[in-house]
């Protein structure tokens, strides 16, 4: 069994040199469940293989109860954003569809700078499946590894 | 919290499917701005500079904001994203 999401499509109004002319990029990004103390949300995240970490905006944090003020801190760079303050925090996260349901906790960043997205990186989310970019037919797809923490 | 047994998630393949239908000129207002999306994708229920802002909009709306995808819309104008 595996978790199979399609990508995403940016409409461009003009042709793409890189893409030979289309006016489409499709992109890995889908829908993971961030759990708190008290509440949960749905929010797009970008499959990052280049992402050491998951990392999501610090407003979420707040929407789902979590309390960042003692949180651990560090630092992280994000491309159009260079530097970013980062405080981290264990929650639940899970990933859907009608077929398969994957839970499991995982440390986490949250970052109060201006975030276009959140990101599914390595540490947490990647590290713990066999992932299979299939660029050609616009999907990922995810099935556990030996190393899945969850259910 | 959503339990277990009543979760409803987006299904990824109707969500996307939905939501790839969106032409350029019909997302062309929320460049740049967090949106929620309906859960199957079809609607945009509230949009927002500031992501933070998307709960009270939501509620406001009357709309519940679990059922909802958290998203940005990327800035077309800006050709590829590293």
């Amino acid at each position: 069994m595996s978790l199979v999401f399609p990508y995403l499509a940016q409409h461009y109004p003009r042709p793409l040199v890189t893409l030979r002319g289309a006016t489409v990029r499709y992109r890995p990004i889908f829908a993971i469940t961030v759990f708190g103390p008290s509440g949960d949300y749905p929010i797009d995240v970008l499959a990052d293989t280049g992402a050491d970490d998951i990392l999501f905006p610090e407003w979420l944090a707040a929407r789902i109860g979590l309390d960042l003020t003692n949180a651990p801190t560090g630092g992280g760079s994000v491309a159009n954003l260079g530097t970013i303050p980062v405080r981290y925090a264990e929650v639940r996260l899970r990933l859907w569809n009608p077929h398969e349901q994957r839970e499991w906790q995982a440390w986490v960043a949250f970052t109060s700078a201006p975030l276009r997205q959140g990101y599914f990186g390595q540490a947490g989310g990647l590290e713990y499946f066999e992932a299979c970019f299939r660029h050609w037919r616009r999907e990922l797809e995810l099935t556990v590894a030996p190393t899945y923490p969850g259910t | 919290m959503t339990d277990k047994s009543d979760f409803r998630g987006p299904d990824p393949f109707v969500y996307a499917a939905n939501r790839n239908k969106f032409t350029y000129e019909q997302l062309q207002p929320y460049f740049g701005k967090w949106v929620a999306w309906s859960l199957d994708g079809t609607r945009i229920l509230a949009a927002a500079e500031d992501g933070k802002d998307l709960h009270d909009l939501l509620v406001a709306a009357g709309l519940d904001p679990h059922q909802t995808v958290y998203s940005y819309v990327h800035d077309p104008s800006i050709d590829c994203e590293l």
